[in-house]
This record gives C-alpha cells, sequence and structure tokens, in this order.
C-alpha cells in the first residue's frame, strides 16, 4: 500500500521521525515560551542549556559512571542551580529595561557557555548511549517502532502537557500568571516577585536540560548542537505566538510532523518549511497561531 | 475608646521619577478608624497610598504600622504585616478567573470575611466565578478586588477611589460592605473624592492639597468645615 506514491512504512518512519524531532521541539519552545510569557525575557542562552544538559548527562556518565535515568533527574536540577544564578546575578539588573538587553545578555552567556565547551571537549561529538532498557525496536506491523524514541516522544508529551497544567490549572501557575500580568502590585499582594521570577527562569531553563538529556544518546553532544536547533525552536514558538504555552507545544509537535512529512514529499524543502510556514503565519496573524492578540 | 496609631505617616516625601509629587504628609489612622484622605485630582492622595505601599520611586520620611517602622520592610512583605491594598484601577489580574482572583492572595489574619460570609454579599461575584475578571463590570471588578483583599484578612486596608465610575447601586453596596467592616473593627484608610459617600462612614478627615495635609478634624467636625472642603475638593 502506498500514499503520496510512497511506501506505508517509509512514510510512518518519516512521521516518527517528525514526531520524535517535534518532541524536542515542543520541549524547548515551551521553555521558551514560559521563560519569554511570564518573564518578557527572549532567552538566546537557550540552546546553550540544552546542549550544557547533554553534555552533563555526558560527563556524569564519563566521570562518575551514572546511569541515565539517574542523569535524568539531576541533570534538570544542574540547570535550573546554573540559570537561577544567571538570572539572580545578571538577568535581575536588567528587569524595566528594553528585552532586547536581555536577548544580547543571554546571546553572550552562550557564546560563553559554547566557546567554553569546544575549549574543553572540542567540536567533534561526544558518544552517549541510551539505556540497555530502551534499545531494540518493536514491530507494529507497518513500521518498526525504537523504543528509545518512542520514550522520548512520550516523556515530551507528559512534561509538555504537565507544565500547561500547572500553569493553567494550578495555584502557582495563576501566581505566575498574577505576577506576570502586574508584577509591582502582586509584590504590594505579598507575592514574592523576584524568586518567582528566578524560579520561572530556573524552570525553563530546567525543561532544555531534559531535552538535552534526551538528546544526547540520538544525536551527537557537540558544543554547538544547540546554537544549530535553537534558530528552529525560536520559529516554532513565533509560529505558535510568543509565550503561548499550548501554542508551542501544538507547534512543536505539528512542525516537526510537517517537516518529517516534507522530507517524504520534497526533502530538498525539509530544512525550510518551518520557517517557510513562520512567514506565512506572520503574514496572516502576526501574534502567531495562539498568540493573545491574534 | 479608639487611641492606639495603626498606621502613622510622618514627614512623607514622595518623588516619581524626578518629579516630587509629596511634600511631608503627616496622617495617623487610629485602630479601628475609617480616616478618608481627600482632594481633588493630582493632590496627592492615590501618591500617599502608593508611598505606603512602597510603588514611588523614592520615599522618604517616617511609616509605622502598630508603631514598627516599615518603610524599609520589602514590598512582598508589607502584605504580612497586616496591610491590604484596593488600587485605584481595581487590582483585578484579567487573564485570571475570578475565582483564581479570589485565591491568589497569601491569607495573612483572621480579620476579615468568610468566604460564605463573601458569597452572601457579593452574588454576582459567586456566580461568575470561572469567567475571567477581565469580562467582568467594573463594579463586579470592584466587588472582587474588596473580597480578594477581605479573604486575605488584613486588620488596615488602603482603599483607592472606590466608588469612581460606579453605579449608584455598586456606590450603595459598596457603603454597606464599609459599613459593616467597621463593625467588625477593621481600620480602614479610604481615598476619596465623593464627600457624599464618605461622610457617612468616615471617623476622621484629612484634607490634602498639591501634596500637603492643609487640615485634618473628626467627623463631629464635619459641618463646622463646609467651607474647607469645598475650597479643597473644589465643589
Amino acid at each position: 500500500m502506498e500514499i503520496f506514491g510512497i511506501s506505508v512504512p517509509a512514510l510512518a518512519g518519516q512521521l516518527l521521525i517528525g514526531l520524535f524531532n517535534g518532541a524536542f521541539y515542543a520541549l524547548l519552545s515551551l521553555g521558551l515560551a514560559v521563560i519569554f510569557g511570564m518573564l518578557r525575557i527572549i532567552n538566546f542562552a537557550h540552546g546553550a542549556f540544552y546542549m550544557l544538559g547533554a553534555f552533563s548527562a555526558y560527563m556524569l556518565s564519563a566521570y562518575l559512571e551514572a546511569s541515565f535515568w539517574v542523569s535524568l533527574l539531576i541533570v534538570p536540577l544542574i540547570l535550573a542551580a546554573l540559570a537561577a544564578v544567571l538570572e539572580r546575578s545578571m538577568l535581575q539588573r536588567l528587569a524595566g529595561l528594553d528585552p532586547l538587553y536581555g536577548l544580547l545578555l543571554t546571546f553572550g552567556f552562550a557564546l560563553i557557555l559554547e566557546g567554553g565547551m569546544q575549549y574543553v571537549f572540542g567540536v567533534a561529538g561526544q558518544p552517549y548511549s541510551p539505556p540497555a532498557s530502551l534499545s531494540g525496536a518493536s514491530n507494529l506491523g507497518f513500521m518498526f517502532m525504537p523504543h528509545y524514541r518512542a520514550f522520548v516522544i512520550v516523556v515530551s508529551l507528559i512534561v509538555c502537557f504537565g507544565t500547561w497544567l500547572l500553569i493553567e490549572r494550578t495555584k502557582i501557575g495563576s501566581i505566575l500568571r498574577a505576577a506576570t500580568e502586574n508584577p509591582s502590585l502582586s509584590e504590594v499582594f505579598g507575592l514574592n516577585v523576584p524568586v518567582l521570577i528566578t524560579a520561572t527562569y530556573a524552570f525553563g531553563a530546567a525543561l532544555a536540560g531534559i531535552a538535552g538529556i534526551m538528546a544526547a544518546p540520538v544525536f551527537q553532544v557537540s558544543p554547538y548542537m544547540g546554537s544549530n536547533l535553537i534558530i528552529v525552536v525560536f520559529a516554532v514558538v513565533v509560529i505558535g505566538g510568543m509565550g503561548s504555552i499550548m501554542g508551542a507545544i501544538i507547534s512543536g509537535f505539528a512542525l516537526g510532523l510537517v517537516e518529517g512529512l516534507t522530507k517524504v514529499i520534497y526533502s530538498e524543502a525539509s530544512n525550510v518549511v518551518v520557517f517557510v510556514i513562520m512567514a506565512i503565519v506572520l503574514y496572516f496573524r502576526p501574534a502567531g497561531l495562539f498568540g493573545k492578540d491574534a | 475608646m479608639i487611641e492606639e496609631n495603626c498606621l502613622a505617616l510622618s514627614d512623607i516625601h514622595g518623588w516619581y521619577g524626578e518629579s516630587k509629587a509629596l511634600h511631608g504628609i503627616e496622617i495617623n489612622v487610629k485602630r479601628g478608624q475609617t480616616v478618608a484622605l481627600m482632594g481633588r485630582n493630582g493632590a496627592g492622595k492615590t501618591t500617599t497610598l502608593r508611598a505606603i505601599t512602597r510603588q514611588l520611586t523614592r520615599t522618604e520620611g517616617s511609616i509605622t504600622k502598630d508603631g514598627q517602622d516599615i518603610s524599609a520592610v520589602p514590598r512582598h512583605k508589607l502584605a504580612y504585616k497586616g496591610i491590604g491594598f484596593v488600587p485605584e484601577d481595581r487590582g483585578t489580574y484579567n487573564s485570571l478567573s475570578v475565582q483564581e482572583n479570589l485565591k491568589l492572595l497569601p491569607k495573612v489574619g483572621n480579620s476579615g470575611m468568610s468566604i460564605d460570609e463573601l458569597h452572601s454579599f457579593f452574588p454576582n461575584i459567586q456566580e461568575r466565578r470561572h469567567a475571567p475578571a477581565g469580562t467582568l463590570s467594573g463594579g463586579e471588578q470592584q466587588m472582587l478586588a474588596m473580597a480578594r483583599v477581605l479573604l486575605a484578612g488584613p486588620d488596615l486596608i488602603l482603599l483607592d477611589e472606590p466608588t469612581e465610575g460606579l453605579a449608584p447601586v455598586f456606590v450603595q453596596k459598596i457603603a454597606e460592605l464599609l459599613q459593616d467592616l467597621k463593625k467588625r473593627g477593621l481600620t480602614i484608610l479610604l481615598v476619596e473624592q465623593n464627600m457624599l459617600f464618605t461622610r457617612k462612614l468616615a471617623d476622621h478627615f484629612y484634607m490634602i492639597e498639591n501634596g500637603l495635609v492643609v487640615a485634618d478634624f473628626p467627623a463631629e467636625e464635619l459641618s463646622e468645615n463646609e467651607e474647607l472642603i469645598s475650597r479643597v475638593l473644589g465643589v
């Protein structure tokens, strides 16, 4: 059986790869959306956080023989702590200034992190093995489903929708949204806004850390793995609507699928299809598909 | 007998950027009193509340709550000193539901109303609890802002022009609520321009002009000061 003149197993395989890439787009764009939506910081360090997540997992494994599962717990905490230090020591001083200053600072921070990792590890990719319990694949009849890829998609879905629930359906989320809407009045009401800002930034970085460690067994662990991906992720955020949590999640997975489908139909366009969609969306809906002003 | 000072402002000077707006405000609010701070637009009434709640660029002078200096207390800890604030623009969060707005503030005391009492006082709020606060009318938003601060339970409430732009039915409702709060012993600093509304509620009046208190008198001396009130309020 064929669809678009392509065999179903080949099409399903590409769609699975698209969904797998979409899982990373969703996780990373979610972190960016949380940080921008809550703090109005365009976090150019996000790709570097993702890269550090992968490198942290690699170093924990290489030097401490920590398993993938231990790293999956520890790495987000490492990234959150690093982001909290960055926010408290530098980003907090830019509060109230044009968002461009935050963009430049985080961009500079990303360059320092990438340069530092290149100095220590070089540009060649480092190996990182997936956990043995997730090796192998299952035959679904119409395609083979690698267990690790299925794991990444499921974890990404759980983390993404868990984050959405946290922000949209819990008291912590309503406190965060209130602090975003009117920070100074929220402080008068007794909300510790500076701590909330730090926590939000740290949480966004932790999401990038989760993406980083899950990427480590599949993509090469290299200093520039984040900078290669982050431009696409920014396009995903713009398409979803800057600051829209649900927009980031849905756009992330959907654009991963579209990219996968494009690879099957017209592979030459697969690297630009996301940007073409971004241009079309910006033309018709400048605030993005799920943006508040859309 | 009401004697103890709940809130005392001494020689308060305040700035918006480089522009000085308060020039040595002196106000004492005794425990259990409702004190009205009155003056024309731009006289410095709202700025005085902003000075108390640390929302000015720069504030100098002494602010004490229950005898304790709170001028250096971080802004997010003011609420825990028992200070509730209902700003001029209501300060409701439009992206949050009515219920989320109500549950937002930390509980700082027990001097407010229970949720059941609030629901009986503000039936509209109960009915529209799932609606975004931004979809409420001005009167309903004012009710929500009052209900929210009462649930937090402060013993001092700073109220900034609660009747501004409201239909008479809501003004009446707010007057009833404030009378009820007075009976419960809450201390209220009320910023208003509406003398008809304030004269039935306040125990003491402060008249403010150009960022300075020009007169103050107890409610019993209201009739003796009608000329002054007319001049200050421009009515």
